[in-house]
C-alpha cells in the first residue's frame, strides 16, 4: 500500500498553548476521516500536512518528499497536494472560471489548453459547467462550497485535504460529494463534524482532541467501542452520556445504566464518538 | 424554379470522405450540397457524434470562458504571457489598484499645486505613498485567498514580484507626469521615488504579519512622522541630499533580501502569496 503521508513525532505550539502533543502518524491510501471537538487540533494538524504551518518539531513527509527538510522539498510536495481550508473567501468581482484557473495557475498548469479544460472538468464535477463565467458572490453558499472543494481536486494528487469539506451542502450534493472523494485513487484526509460522512466515506478514522490523537482505526473498531453501551428505553437514564426522547415515545440513551427494560440496540459511529469524548472528559473532571 | 433531380446518398458520402472521388466529381458534389438543404442536412449524419461532441464542448467552453477586462487584454497584447495574465485578471483588483494610483497622483497634484508655499512638502509627502497604495491594493484583491495559495507550489517570489512590476507600471510613471507638471518641484519630481519604492517593499515585507491595509497604515504613519518632523525644522529637502538617496537605495536593497529570504521560508503568514 502507498504511504502518501508521515509524521514522525511532530508537534506545534502557539506561544503557550498546544495545537497538536508530539505525534507519529502514516496515511496510506483511502479516505480518512478526522473527527474532533472545535479546537481539539485538527486544523493544525491539516494545515501542517498541508505545509502552509511549519512544526514546531519532528519530521512531516508528503509523498516521499520530507517537507520539514528544505524549500524544494516542499515545493515537490505541494505539487502532489491538494487542499481545502476551512474557510475560504473569495475575492471580490471574481467569477467561478477565474477562480480555478487562478488556483490552476498556482498549481503549475503551465498550457493554456490543457489548464482550461481541467477548469472545465472540475466545473462539471461540481456541477457548476453552466456557471463559469458568473461572479462567485452570485453563487450560492453550497455552489461556493462546492466551487471550493474542486480547487482541491485538480489534477491527480496524492494526498487530498479537506477541511469540513461538506458544510452548507445539501444532502444531494453531500452525496455527489462522497461519490467524488470515494473514486479518488490517493489518501483524502477528512476534517468533519459530520459523523454520517465518516461512515457512509471513510476506511479510518482518527478521534483528535487536546491536540492528541485518542483513536485511530476503522470504522467497525469506533462503533465495536460502543457495543452494547447504547440503549432503547421507556425511562429517561439519568446518568446516560446523552438521551433523549425518540419519535416512538422511547427514549434512546447512550452510555450510563439503563434499567432492566432496556433493549441494546445498534450504535452509530456517533454514539461511539460520543462516548469516546465522554470517557476522556470523565478522566480529566471535566464536565460533558 | 429549379429542382435538384439527386442527392448524395451513404456511399457517394463515404466515397467523398474517404477521398475516393476524382476532382471533377468531389467538386460537383460540393457544388451541389452547397445549394441542396436536404443534403446539408444528410452531411451530419456521416459525421459520428463522438467526433462532434468534443468540437461542440470545445466551442461551448471557448464560448462561456470569461474575457479579461480591456487593460489586461493590451497587456497580453504587449506580450505578458497567458499564465501571468490569469493571476492578474482573477479580481479586479489590478484594475483597482491602477485607478487608485491614478486618482492618488491627480489628487497629490492636486494639493501640492494649491499648496505653493508647501508644495516640496506636500508632494514629497504624498508621492511616495501612491505606489505603497497600488502595490497594496493588488495584494489585497487576493489576500483572501492566501490559505489556499499558501500550499501551492508556484514560487510566491514571483507571484509577489509580478503584481508589484504590475501595480508599479503604472503608479511610477502616472506619479512622475504629475510631478513634471507641477511647476518648481524641478529634481524632486524624481527625487520621491527611492522612498516610495523603499515604502512599497516595506509594506510587503510587514503583510508577513499584518493584513495589506494594515502593513500600509503602518508604513505611511511612519513616513508622515518623519516628513512633518523634518518639516518642523524647515529642511523636508533634506530627504533628496545624495546620502539619504543612499540610505534609501541601501533600504531597498535589505527589504528585498528580507523579503526573497522569507518567500522561500516555510511561515504562510510571513511570505507573499
Amino acid at each position: 500500500m502507498t504511504t502518501n503521508a508521515r509524521l514522525v513525532e511532530v508537534s506545534k505550539s502557539y506561544g503557550r498553548v498546544v495545537g497538536l502533543q508530539p505525534t507519529d502518524l502514516t496515511l496510506d491510501a483511502g479516505v480518512v476521516g478526522l473527527l474532533g471537538p472545535n479546537g481539539a487540533g485538527k486544523t493544525t494538524l491539516l494545515r501542517l500536512l498541508a505545509t502552509v504551518l511549519p512544526p514546531s518539531s519532528g519530521r512531516i513527509e508528503v509523498a516521499g518528499y520530507e517537507v520539514t527538510d528544505s524549500h524544494a522539498a516542499r515545493v515537490e510536495a505541494r505539487r502532489r497536494i491538494g487542499y481545502l481550508p476551512q474557510e475560504v473567501v473569495f475575492p471580490r468581482g471574481m467569477t467561478a472560471f477565474g477562480f480555478l484557473d487562478y488556483i490552476a495557475v498556482l498549481k503549475e498548469w503551465t498550457g493554456t489548453e490543457t489548464r482550461h479544460r481541467e477548469v472545465h472538468r472540475l466545473l462539471e464535477l461540481v456541477q457548476l459547467g453552466d456557471r463559469a463565467s458568473m461572479k462567485i458572490t452570485k453563487l450560492s453558499g453550497g455552489q461556493r462550497r462546492r466551487l471550493a472543494v474542486s480547487q482541491a481536486l485538480m489534477g491527480t494528487p496524492d494526498l487530498v485535504i479537506l477541511d469540513e469539506p461538506t458544510t452548507g451542502l445539501d444532502p444531494e450534493q453531500r452525496a455527489s460529494l462522497r461519490g467524488i472523494l470515494s473514486a479518488l485513487p490517493g489518501t483524502v484526509l477528512l476534517a468533519t463534524h459530520q459523523t454520517e460522512d465518516v461512515s457512509a466515506l471513510c476506511d479510518r478514522v482518527l478521534v483528535i482532541d487536546s491536540g492528541v490523537i485518542h483513536f485511530d482505526g476503522t470504522i467497525a473498531e469506533l462503533v465495536g467501542t460502543a457495543a452494547g453501551r447504547v440503549h432503547v428505553t421507556t425511562e429517561p437514564v439519568p446518568d446516560a452520556l446523552t438521551s433523549w426522547r425518540t419519535g416512538t415515545g422511547q427514549f434512546r440513551a447512550v452510555g450510563g445504566r439503563p434499567g432492566a427494560d432496556a433493549v441494546p440496540v445498534e450504535p452509530t459511529v456517533e454514539d461511539a464518538y460520543l462516548l469516546l469524548r465522554g470517557e476522556r472528559n470523565e478522566t480529566e473532571g471535566m464536565p460533558s | 424554379m429549379t429542382t435538384n433531380a439527386w442527392h448524395v446518398d451513404d456511399e457517394l458520402w463515404a466515397a467523398y470522405a474517404e477521398g475516393r472521388l476524382d476532382v471533377m466529381a468531389e467538386g460537383s458534389l460540393e457544388s451541389h450540397v452547397a445549394g441542396c438543404a436536404r443534403c446539408r442536412g444528410s452531411a451530419v449524419d456521416q459525421i459520428a457524434s463522438t467526433e462532434l461532441e468534443p468540437l461542440w464542448t470545445g466551442i461551448s467552453q471557448e464560448v462561456r470562458r470569461p474575457q479579461p477586462v480591456r487593460p489586461l487584454r493590451w497587456l497580453r497584447r504587449l506580450g505578458l504571457s497567458d499564465q501571468s495574465l490569469a493571476l492578474l485578471a482573477a479580481s479586479d483588483g489590478l484594475a483597482l489598484a491602477w485607478a487608485s494610483a491614478i486618482a492618488s497622483a491627480l489628487a497629490c497634484g492636486l494639493m501640492a499645486g494649491l499648496t505653493p508655499r508647501y508644495e516640496d512638502f506636500v508632494f514629497l509627502l504624498l508621492a511616495p505613498l501612491i505606489p505603497m497604495v497600488a502595490v497594496v491594493a493588488v495584494f489585497d484583491a487576493t489576500n483572501s485567498l492566501r490559505e489556499v495559495a499558501a500550499g501551492t507550489p508556484y514560487s510566491k517570489l514571483r507571484l509577489g514580484l509580478l503584481r508589484t512590476i504590475a501595480a508599479l507600471v503604472v503608479a511610477l510613471p502616472v506619479t512622475v507626469a504629475v510631478g513634471l507638471a507641477i511647476p518648481g518641484l524641478e529634481d524632486l519630481a524624481f527625487r520621491w521615488l527611492l522612498p516610495g519604492l523603499a515604502m512599497s517593499l516595506s509594506a510587503l515585507l510587514l503583510m508577513g504579519w499584518l493584513s495589506p491595509w494594515s502593513s500600509a497604515a503602518v508604513v505611511a504613519a511612519g513616513w508622515v512622522i518623519v516628513c512633518a518632523a523634518l518639516q518642523q525644522a524647515d529642511n523636508v529637502t533634506a530627504l533628496t541630499d545624495a546620502g539619504v538617496q543612499a540610505a534609501f537605495s541601501a533600504a531597498i536593497v535589505a527589504v528585498a533580501v528580507l523579503l526573497v529570504l522569507r518567500t522561500t521560508n516555510l511561515r504562510a503568514r510571513g511570505g507573499l502569496s
